[in-house]
C-alpha cells in the first residue's frame, strides 16, 4: 500500500503534513476503524484542521514539544457529541499529524483539555459551535 | 429490541477481564500521544470508541461488545492521579504490548476494580446503544 503522505492548511494557514510508513498507517487503522484507507483519512484531517470547533495548545505533555489539538464536534439529538480529533505536533520545524481519531460523548462532560489550564491553552474556538 | 444488547454490554463491563482474555486484548502504551490502549490488537470497523466518564472512553461494538479502554492523557494525567496503578504504567513503558495474561494478578484486580468502578456509570447510562442510531462517519 506504501507510505501515506499528504499535506493540508489549517484554519490559520499554517501547513501541516502526514507521513506514515506503512506500519504506522496500520498501527493507527487497528485503533481507529474510521482511518478507512488514505482518501478518506485525508478528507476527515482536511475537514477537521480548516474548520475545528476548539483547537488546544500545549507545551509540556512531552519531551517539551508542542501539541496541537484540533477538535471538530458534531451534536445529534439530545445527548450526544461526536467528535473527530487531530493532533498535531512540531518537529524540527515542520508540523505534522500525529493521529486522528473518532470520539462520541455525553454532552455535557467536560473537556479533558479544559480541565487542566496549566497545560493546555485554547487558542481558537468556534463562537457558533462553542464547546 | 436493545434489551440483550444492553445486558451483553453490562455483562461485557462487569467480566471485563475475562472478555480480555478471551478476546487477546493487550496492554499497548503510545509514549508520544500519552495514550493508553488494552484493546483487541484490531478493533472491529463497526466499533464506536465512547467516553461518558472522566477517565475512560470504551470501544464498544452495536451488539453490546466492548473490544477495548482507551485512556487519553495516561501518564500525565491518569496515573498521576492513580498512584496504585503506576506500576502498571512502568511495565507498559517497558515493552512494545503485554498480553493481559501476563498482567499480575494483584494489579488486574486494582486496575479492572478501577474500570468497573466508571463502568458502572457506562452502564447505568441508558441511551449508550442510542449512539449506534445517528449515522456513522
Amino acid at each position: 500500500m506504501g507510505a501515506y503522505q499528504d499535506s493540508f492548511v489549517d484554519y490559520q494557514g499554517e501547513k501541516i503534513s502526514v507521513s506514515w510508513n506503512e506500519e504506522g498507517w496500520e498501527e493507527h487503522r487497528r485503533k481507529h476503524p474510521i482511518l478507512v484507507d488514505y482518501k478518506r483519512a485525508s478528507e476527515l484531517i482536511l475537514e477537521t484542521l480548516s474548520g475545528p470547533s476548539v483547537v488546544f495548545q500545549t507545551l509540556e505533555i512531552r519531551e517539551k514539544q508542542t501539541r496541537v489539538y484540533y477538535l471538530q464536534k458534531e451534536v445529534i439529538g439530545n445527548f450526544q457529541v461526536h467528535f473527530i480529533k487531530a493532533i498535531a505536533g512540531l518537529f524540527e520545524g515542520t508540523w505534522y499529524i500525529m493521529t486522528l481519531y473518532d470520539e462520541y460523548s455525553a454532552l455535557g462532560l467536560q473537556l479533558k483539555e479544559r480541565k487542566h489550564k496549566k497545560v493546555f491553552e485554547e487558542i481558537w474556538n468556534n463562537q457558533k459551535n462553542r464547546l | 429490541m436493545e434489551q440483550p444488547k444492553k445486558q451483553a454490554l453490562n455483562r461485557n463491563l462487569a467480566y471485563i477481564e475475562e472478555t480480555a482474555k478471551s478476546n487477546g486484548w493487550l496492554f499497548k502504551y503510545d509514549e508520544k500521544l500519552d495514550e493508553l490502549y488494552w484493546s483487541k490488537p484490531t478493533i472491529s470497523s463497526d466499533t464506536k470508541l465512547i467516553k461518558l466518564t472522566d477517565d475512560f472512553a470504551f470501544y464498544i461494538k452495536p451488539s453490546g461488545e466492548i473490544e477495548g479502554i482507551f485512556i487519553e492523557y495516561a501518564k500525565f494525567n491518569f496515573f498521576a492521579h492513580e498512584k496504585s496503578l503506576k506500576e502498571l504504567l512502568s511495565i507498559v513503558e517497558s515493552t512494545d504490548h503485554l498480553k493481559t495474561e501476563e498482567l499480575s494478578v494483584d494489579l488486574m484486580k486494582k486496575f479492572t476494580d478501577r474500570v468497573k468502578a466508571e463502568a458502572i456509570e457506562v452502564a447505568s447510562f441508558n441511551n449508550v446503544l442510542e449512539i449506534f442510531k445517528t449515522r456513522t462517519v
